[in-house]
């Protein structure tokens, strides 16, 4: 005997079309951004995009006005071999990370929509989606650690400091998701415990 | 996992029988037990996997029965070939 589900209301239905919609074009945007970053690291006189802080000082000298330490991207050429191979690697999880919540999160709609709240493969698609935050931090940091090497090949009195993104909100966000699997996990079981219990 | 779905396959509820002989409704019977009529329809054409004491107890009290009276255990196919 199997449980009933509760079939998603119209809403419902759309919200979930929406988000799996929203995921397609995310995989399709970190393909396009990963490529194009790493296309960009062998072309002749093209390197790196490399993250970077201006202390709040410069900024302030650099803009003519008051300002808090500014943020920024810029691409610099002639990095060493090493320093290549991290940004490929840290360009490769990036798209990987998105493949992968992307290909989480349309599994997610998908069962959703069929109205299975507990179904094993929700808890799977969960999976999907924390190894891909995870590798979207393992990412930050290969970018950071190319950050840092890079800008040391900058003039000594560069005010230029290298800068990563902040990981905490990535962590806590895993561990909401880490949460959410095992409450899934859970509702399986209870629900394969009662399935024909009268 | 397969082997507990055939054996579920063997076990046979006489809760139907057993209330038409006491000329008693499914419906009155769920009232009696307090269990729902769906619940009860699962045990009565055998598709239930597991049943609480409550429900069994209620069945005793309303059939006016003991537990073994209310389902028969086909023997094992293994054992029946051998037989």
């Amino acid at each position: 005997m199997s449980v009933s589900n509760t079939s998603p209301s119209r809403t419902e239905r759309t919200l979930l079309l929406a988000l799996g919609t929203g995921a397609v074009i995310w995989i399709v945007i970190c393909l396009l951004h990963g490529g194009h970053a790493a296309v960009m690291a062998f072309l002749p006189d093209a390197g790196a995009l490399v993250a970077f802080t201006l202390p709040a000082e410069d900024a302030s000298t650099t803009f003519g006005t008051d300002t808090t330490s500014f943020a920024g991207e810029l691409v610099i050429p002639g990095l060493p071999l090493p320093a290549l191979v991290i940004y490929l690697a840290a360009v490769t999880a990036r798209a990987g990370a998105g493949i992968l919540i992307g290909w989480g999160v349309l599994r997610l709609s998908r069962r959703m929509l069929a109205g299975d709240v507990f179904h094993s493969s929700v808890a799977n698609a969960l999976g999907f989606i924390s190894i891909g935050i995870a590798l979207g931090i393992v990412s930050s940091a290969l970018h950071g650690w190319v950050s840092m090497l890079s800008l040391e090949l900058l003039p000594a009195d560069s005010p230029l400091a290298a800068s990563a993104d902040i990981l905490l909100r990535d962590i806590a966000l895993l561990l909401m998701i880490g949460t959410a699997t095992i409450a899934v996990r859970i509702g399986a079981r209870l629900q394969r415990d009662t399935e024909g219990l009268v | 996992m397969t082997d507990d779905t055939n054996n579920l396959g063997r076990l046979h509820s006489r809760v139907g029988e057993l209330a038409a002989a006491r000329d008693i409704t499914l419906t009155e019977l769920a009232e009696r037990v307090g269990i729902s009529p769906v619940n009860l329809s699962v045990l009565k054409n055998d598709r239930a996997k597991a049943i609480r004491y409550t429900t069994l107890i209620g069945l005793c009290d309303a059939l006016n029965c003991q537990p073994g009276d209310l389902f028969v255990l086909a023997p094992h196919p293994s054992n029946a070939q051998d037989g």
